[in-house]
């Protein structure tokens, strides 16, 4: 009798504990899975609502038989017994037999959706090979190393990722556009995509990978294929001569200042691989895997204490003389 | 004497500690002229603060009230309008701080401070904010 009330307060909580996540909710919508914005991550939020309906149902149902159970007026055996197995007998059988085939049901739509998304209706004519790194993304296309962290796609055309890691695992997540798929160090997998609307999606990594695995963002860029075309053929190209002498002067402190043993802008002697390709870093909208706008305060602050942004990430401090600072600025923000 | 008058007296002794260290704590001489709340500043701190955020200013230095400006390589903003120097070299004005903010390479070629692309108007607007905040 005393664990009436303390169940139905635990019954009660739980119901209550849906308020917590409504709470939190500020009305900001950014990479929300259940504002699809592709044929891929449509079937899936529309599975996700199928899914949670069921559980809902199933939850009252199984609640109120509870409270039921807990509060009904009985007549309590004082001799010992339990209640006749005549009674007992068809809710255990019926509860087994519905919770076996809505388990079934459920199993069933689970493999029919994922074998409906294994693959595009047709055959994608862009391919981009993806690599985790600790703690961005680097990418590239046709074997060569074309940037990292901003993807540009075409609109309304499937778009193929081969997914690799050399280090642990990560997932690469664009909530609008699909599902996670891992990126396993030593097992390359694919995933398709498809951007519906132009627009510029965010990405994140869904498995832990380590201490920045938080800040390891990334943008997927839906646009109208000619201004695809157009972002592709200029990512694929190298760098061009810097323009003035501040950007010249730049340059000479990116090579002298150690930035040339991590990073690679092709066309220079620049060929370090353990940072992200900066080429055509001044044609990107954020900085350190989508963490920060790229405008020239927020890039002076990351060259010079990405440690303060990411602590822990691979790029150590760069105490530059104001002069090479404002230089190296000055050659950065030239690399479109 | 008797125990009641003890414990009051005990009590005031304590309060009139706490009271001479809590002043000596917090009581500044006087701030430089034109500086603090009783300063004319113009432009709008609620826009400054937006622009704090989006011209990247956390990225090096700590400012109050902006989410995330909590860089360390610049000095810390907050209480910047009670100290007497702006960059080392200014005295601290609304007008110099903005003119400090629009044109650090101007007012001293080669700082670690860019040129961040704010105009004349939108410096005024984050000097207002910083002159906001709490001087220290």
């Amino acid at each position: 009798m005393r664990r009436r009330p303390t169940a139905a307060l635990v019954l009660a909580l739980a119901g209550a504990s849906y308020a917590v996540p409504a709470a939190s909710f500020d009305g900001r919508r950014v990479a929300d899975a259940l504002a699809p914005q592709g044929p891929v991550a449509a079937r899936i939020a529309e599975t996700w609502w199928l899914l949670f309906w069921a559980a809902s149902i199933v939850f009252v149902v199984v609640g109120a038989l509870f409270l039921v159970a807990l509060f009904r007026r009985g007549r309590a055996a004082t001799d010992g017994t339990r209640p006749s197995d005549a009674r007992t007998h068809p809710y255990l059988i019926g509860g087994t037999v519905l919770t076996a085939l809505v388990l079934t049901g459920t199993a069933i739509l689970t493999f029919t959706v994922m074998r409906d998304l294994d693959a595009p209706a047709a055959p994608p004519r862009h391919t981009f090979e993806i690599v985790g790194k600790r703690w961005w993304w680097e990418i590239r296309y046709d074997g060569e190393t074309i940037g990292a962290n901003e993807i540009h796609v075409p609109v309304g055309e499937p778009v193929e990722f081969r997914l690799a890691s050399d280090n642990v695992i990560h997932s690469f997540w664009v909530p609008e556009l699909g599902g996670k798929r891992d990126l396993v160090p030593g097992h390359p997998l694919s995933l398709w995509l498809q951007a519906d609307e132009a627009g510029v999606y965010r990405g994140v990594c869904a498995e832990f990978c380590g201490l920045q695995h938080a800040k390891m963002g990334f943008l997927v860029i839906a646009e109208p294929p000619d201004r695809f075309d157009a972002w592709l053929e200029r990512v694929r190209a190298q760098a061009e001569e810097p323009d003035g002498g501040a950007a010249h002067g730049g340059r000479e402190v990116f090579m002298n200042a150690g930035c040339a043993g991590c990073h690679t802008v092709r066309g220079t002697e620049a060929r370090g691989r353990t940072g992200p390709d900066l080429t055509h870093l001044a044609g990107r909208r954020t900085l350190a895997a989508a963490q920060l706008p790229n405008t020239r305060g927020h890039l002076a602050g990351w060259i010079v204490d990405p440690q303060g942004i990411k602590p822990g990430n691979q790029m150590p401090p760069q105490d530059l003389a104001g002069e090479d600072l404002q230089a190296l600025l000055a050659y950065l923000t030239g690399l479109e | 004497m008797p125990r009641g008058m003890l414990i009051v007296a005990g009590l005031a002794i304590v309060t009139f500690v706490v009271v001479v260290f809590v002043s000596l704590a917090t009581v500044r001489g006087p701030r430089p002229e034109g500086t603090g709340a009783d300063a004319e500043v113009p432009g709008d701190p609620d826009r400054g603060a937006g622009l704090v955020a989006s011209y990247g200013c956390g990225s090096c230095h700590d400012v109050p009230g902006v989410r995330g400006a909590d860089g360390r390589v610049g000095p810390p903003l907050g209480g910047i309008s009670g100290r007497h120097y702006i960059a080392g070299n200014l005295p601290t004005t609304p007008s110099n701080l903005a003119r400090w903010i629009a044109d650090p390479q101007g007012v001293e070629p080669g700082t670690a401070m860019p040129d961040l692309g704010l105009s004349a108007s939108e410096a005024e607007d984050v000097a207002a904010y910083l002159y906001s905040l709490e001087p220290r």
